[in-house]
């Protein structure tokens, strides 16, 4: 029997005590005990300031048994210093009280003998560390209960809050930040780099180095952070704007961790965005307002001043919209508004503005013009032509169709000293010319300006009609050799309208490029040039001669040029060797490759090219020796200051040697003094054109001189 | 037949030939006599397969019942091997079914506390328990009922099933006949309980180093089977066989300054465990026991006397209830009769059945699931009072040694 004591007490006390919770250390050593110990009662009753209570009992129900917290109460109150058990006993049956020690009792309840003195003594040891065991559990649970507590109070801020360690570790996280940060429970993120998890990558998704981290710097500096701009990552992988601080803990002057707080800005930054919006755009047309049109005023004179490209601002207003406000109210008013600035936008570039100072005005500033006022002039009315068509056009207004007018003042950003309000008032006076002016049209600030915007547009009129009304002619400047004697001319057109008078060239050939008439413009040159050189072949003065005509660069590129060169040679069934196409290097260079295969497509019918204004341009000799040229053509900018300028002079020899080195022919444009054509002679160019030869003439006077020069020719011949 | 004899007497019927539709037909008598509000079924394993309709019979039945289906009944003096016996209750009867005995995941303290009213004890004294004697988690099972119920009052019961240790349908509800499953049975009925076996220990105590519920796999560190084979051939001196020898030495659970709890080795597992019948704790000292004729027919006239000395309140309608184990039957052979004598205290009734393991709570002690141990119960309805002293709900204990 005692060895079964022994065995039963060694099991006891191996069992007893066992766990952190206190509810089931108390289950499984109540449990083990009554069951060794044959009891039918076990109990254990917690004493708090005098005050009993059963924490744990098996049986479930005597748990406010009063037999137990009356033997508690007596067995306390008797000799608790002792550490005997205290034993009621009743008719075959015995409740035992143990004292807890500094925890309170333990209560078991037996049938028939009770324990030997061996057992009690030792149960008296098993509730020592049963009393152990319990303060464990109680403390342990506190610990819990504070840390649930801290857990709580951290869930309970709409502040997301997390911990890390010195490595950057997470330590803990509440609700808050889990939910800003998309994830759902806490294991997600504690024991992880958090820097790699949500704090990786800067805004625009560009890495961000832990070392160069805010956070880490703290831990270098031991400094709180405050950081408003920055972006934590969500779990979707999506950037969330946040403010956060940084605390970093601090013991013996090591930073052993930091605690982060942080909140979700992004409403804070949409509002900002509202407020921003609000502020430099107008509420109703979504457009910027006066203060956004200023701004970006300012910021295009400056670039018009770098780049010295023209810009324009026009002041639209539209006609007799008061009137409509007040028959049709307000709202279709503004509705009208909305469709109008719809409209502007369609009108313009990505690069330009369109702003709505207030009620019905509008303004719209260009930029990127041409450098040329009168181009930039142009381009502008152009544009305001666009934007009064397109206004013109009927508005559904609800259940109202409405048509509409509009007047638009312009004026060109150009002059690098105007202010901002000066360029302002300018449109705002244009437009004010343009209502004067019987509303639904354009008016420049500058007069002469709008001279020559009314003079071009009438000029483009007529031009449709010149071709047709034969108002264009051939003149003729004759080229010629060291010994004077006429090779060839160069055909030049002539605009004689009965309008304008004789028009140059400077103005209307730009005029046709834009419209597309110098297509079949540069064809009736071609087919006039054949026929003149058709003409002369029954001459033998003239059969020689070749002509010289300057190709465009919209007509060289046309796909079927080729072809329609070589129908009119085989048309007028002329010698192609004598018709040479003048061409530009500036043309060249706009396709180069396409260029070289046009050109050699000609030359197989032995049509001769001229490269003209050589030296204006940036022709990269790699290009030169592959185009399939007879012949350079000095530009006679060159020429004009040869007795002058060291500089032109220098070139002109360059020029010279490089065709020689190429085997080209070189000619000389531009000819007006002999000291001139001596020069050119001295550093053999033996081609010339020019005013010392003659200026360019109808074909009669052309022929007439012909005779003259030959006459002059002979002469220097036999002087030689 | 339905004991007309005493006036307020507990009615039954023992059917000593029968089957499924005279168990039938006798629950519909029982159910029909006036004042019945409960009823307890008990079936022998004889009677076979459950058909459909019994099950339907009892779905519709109005009255309370429980029962089980066990390899024998006991009626009286004798024990049949065939047939039914039904008793009637005047008084209310709860029962209560626990789902399962094999989900692991069933804690049975919770489902107690969620599913019995708490006073449901104190006011009724005695609850019977009847369980799949098959079925693992017993021991949990008996473990709750104990945490839960404690010392509020008698609990009496038993395993069903079949001696062959085929799973079958064995216990009787108002669901059907079902397994897997245990019947908590709370009737207002006063009941005095005895317990014993007639057990002695001959060898230990080893400590049960390893065990999976009810397989004792280690002893002492030792594989069970070897330390079972090596005590009982230096006892007997023969060579051991185990299913020769199992029977007479089965193993007592020891607790301190208490009577053993018997657990019966019925068979040997692959692996050297020893399959008993009922958990046999990890922890555990257990006592190799023996017995014989004698000490078993001494220990049941004991616990006959034991009862009847703590009853004398129950009233001449009392009625006695035993559940004595079928391992015992097997060991005493012809003499099970003389067991089933000393058990009868004429006239007052006995009924019962030979079990698969026996369910009885002191009052006092934990309640045990035992094994070839004999209980019995004087139940009756109508308290008698005895000078001031209410006696009922005592429970007595025969200490063989």
């Amino acid at each position: 029997m005692i060895k079964l004591e022994h065995q039963f007490l060694f099991q006891i006390v191996m069992a007893v005590g066992n766990g952190t919770d206190l509810q089931p250390m108390l289950q499984s050593s109540l449990s083990v005990m009554m069951r060794k110990l044959g009891c039918n009662i076990g109990a254990v009753v917690r004493s708090t300031n005098g005050t009993l209570k059963i924490v744990h009992c098996i049986p479930y129900h005597i748990k406010n048994s009063k037999a137990v917290l009356s033997i508690s109460q007596h067995s306390m109150a008797e000799s608790p210093a002792s550490r005997q058990p205290f034993m009621i006993k009743t008719s075959g049956h015995t409740l035992m009280a143990f004292i807890l020690p500094d925890y309170g009792m333990m209560v078991l309840g037996k049938a028939g003998p009770i324990f030997s003195k061996q057992v009690l003594g030792a149960l008296t040891q098993i509730a020592d560390k049963l009393a152990t065991a319990c303060i464990a559990c109680e403390q342990a649970q506190a610990v819990k209960e504070a840390q649930q507590k801290a857990q709580l109070l951290l869930d309970s801020t709409a502040e997301g809050i997390y911990g890390v360690d010195a490595s950057g570790n997470c330590t803990f996280v509440n609700q808050a930040a889990l939910h800003i940060l998309g994830y759902k429970g806490a294991d997600n993120l504690i024991g992880k780099n958090l820097h790699s998890l949500i704090h990786h990558s800067y805004a625009d998704a560009t890495p961000y180095p832990e070392n160069k981290c805010l956070i880490h710097q703290s831990f270098i500096s031991h400094e709180k952070i405050h950081g408003n701009d920055e972006v934590f990552w969500h779990r979707s992988g999506n950037p969330i704007p946040v403010e956060y601080w940084l605390y970093p803990i601090i013991h013996d002057n090591q930073v052993t961790g930091a605690v982060t707080t942080f909140f979700d800005i992004s409403e804070r930054k949409a509002t900002d965005d509202t407020i921003k919006h609000l502020a430099f755009y107008d509420l109703l047309t979504g457009l910027p307002n006066r203060r956004l049109l200023m701004d970006r005023l300012k910021l295009a004179l400056v670039a018009s001043k770098r780049s010295g490209q023209d810009g324009a601002l026009l002041f639209i207003d539209l006609d007799n919209f008061k009137t409509l406000n007040d028959t049709l109210g307000h709202d279709i008013g503004d509705l009208l508004l909305q469709m109008v600035a719809h409209r502007l936008e369609s009108c313009v570039r990505e690069c330009d503005t369109v702003a709505r100072l207030g009620g019905d005005e509008f303004v719209v500033m260009l930029e990127d013009l041409s450098k040329k006022d009168l181009e930039a002039a142009a381009q502008t009315k152009a544009v305001c032509e666009k934007i009064l068509v397109s206004l013109n056009q009927p508005y559904q207004l609800g259940t109202h169709e409405y048509t509409s007018t509009a007047s638009i003042g312009a004026t060109l950003i150009k002059d690098h000293q105007q202010s901002l309000e000066e360029v302002l008032k300018q449109a705002d006076i244009a437009m004010y010319q343009a209502k004067k002016s019987g509303r639904n049209t354009l008016r420049f600030f500058d007069q002469a300006m709008m001279d020559f915007i009314n003079t071009r547009a009438t000029l483009e009129g007529n031009l449709h009609k010149a071709l047709d009304n034969h108002q264009f002619h051939l003149y003729y400047q004759i080229q010629v050799n060291d010994l004077h004697q006429p090779l060839g001319a160069e055909a030049l057109i002539r605009w004689l309208s009965p309008e304008f008078g004789l028009v140059s060239p400077d103005q209307f050939i730009p005029l046709a490029e834009e419209s597309g008439l110098i297509l079949p413009i540069g064809k009736w040159v071609l087919e006039s040039v054949c026929l003149q050189l058709k003409a002369w072949e029954k001459n033998a003065i003239t059969r020689d001669l070749v002509l010289s005509v300057n190709v465009s660069v919209k007509q060289f590129l046309q796909d079927n040029f080729v072809e329609q060169v070589r129908s009119i040679v085989q048309h007028h069934a002329i010698n192609p060797k004598l018709l040479k196409l003048e061409l530009t290097e500036s043309l060249l260079l706009e396709s180069i490759e396409d260029s070289i295969a046009t050109m050699n497509a000609l030359k197989e019918i032995n049509v001769q090219f001229s490269l003209d204004d050589f030296g204006t341009g940036y022709s990269s000799l790699q290009y030169l020796k592959r185009l399939p040229l007879n012949q350079l053509k000095i530009d006679q900018s060159f020429v004009h200051d040869l007795a002058t300028d060291t500089n032109d002079r220098a070139i002109v020899r360059t020029i010279i040697a490089m065709a020689h080195s190429l085997n080209l022919s070189v000619i000389a444009e531009g000819v007006e003094t002999e000291e001139q054509r001596q020069f050119l002679l001295d550093n053999g160019c033996e081609l010339y054109q020019g005013y010392l030869f003659s200026k360019p003439v109808p074909i009669e006077k052309f022929e007439a001189l012909l005779k003259v020069k030959l006459n002059a020719a002979d002469v220097v011949k036999k002087t030689k | 037949m339905l004991n007309p004899d005493v006036l307020d007497a507990i009615p039954f019927i023992i059917q000593s030939e029968g089957n499924w539709d005279s168990m039938r037909t006798a629950i519909t008598e029982i159910a029909s006599t006036a004042g019945i509000n409960g009823i307890i079924a008990l079936a022998c394993e004889s009677n076979g397969m459950v058909p459909d309709s019994f099950d339907k019979f009892l779905r519709n039945l109005s009255v309370p019942i429980f029962g089980g289906v066990f390899p024998k009944l006991i009626a009286n003096s004798e024990y049949l091997d065939h047939g039914n016996i039904v008793l009637g209750l005047k008084s209310t009867l709860d029962v209560y079914i626990v789902p399962s005995l094999s989900d692991p995941a069933l804690d049975y303290d919770e489902w107690l506390a969620k599913t019995i009213p708490t006073k449901s004890m104190p006011e009724a004294k005695t609850m019977f328990v009847l369980v799949d004697g098959l079925a693992p988690r017993i021991g949990a099972l008996i473990d709750s009922l104990f945490n839960t119920f404690g010392l509020q009052g008698n609990f009496i019961g038993g395993g069903a099933g079949s001696l062959t240790t085929q799973n079958m349908h064995c216990l009787i509800t108002a669901q059907g006949v079902i397994s897997d499953a245990a019947i908590l049975a709370i009737p207002k009925l006063h009941s005095q309980v005895s317990v014993a076996h007639g057990w002695v220990p001959i060898a230990g105590p080893f400590e049960v180093t390893s065990s999976e519920n009810n397989v004792i796999i280690t002893l002492d560190w030792e594989p069970a089977l070897e330390v079972y084979r090596h005590v009982l051939e230096d006892r007997t001196g023969f060579s051991f066989n185990f299913s020769d020898v199992s029977q007479a030495y089965p193993f007592g659970m020891a607790r301190l300054n208490m009577e053993f709890v018997v657990r019966d080795p019925i068979a040997v597992r692959h692996d050297g465990g020893l399959v008993c019948v009922g958990d046999v704790p990890c922890g555990s000292l257990v006592h190799i026991m023996n017995g014989n004729h004698s000490s078993l027919l001494s220990a049941s006239t004991r616990v006959r006397t034991m009862v009847d000395s703590n009853s004398k309140a129950a009233s001449e309608s009392a009625v006695d209830i035993a559940m004595d184990c079928i391992s015992r039957a097997l060991f005493l052979g012809d003499k099970i009769n003389n067991e089933i004598d000393s058990l009868h205290h004429a006239p007052r009734p006995l009924i019962g059945a030979f079990t698969l393991g026996e369910i009885a709570n002191s009052g006092q002690d934990y309640l045990e699931f035992h094994n070839k141990t004999v209980v019995i119960a004087t139940i009756w309805e109508n308290e008698t009072v005895q000078g001031s002293k209410r006696v009922s709900s005592q429970r007595s204990k025969a200490h063989l040694h």
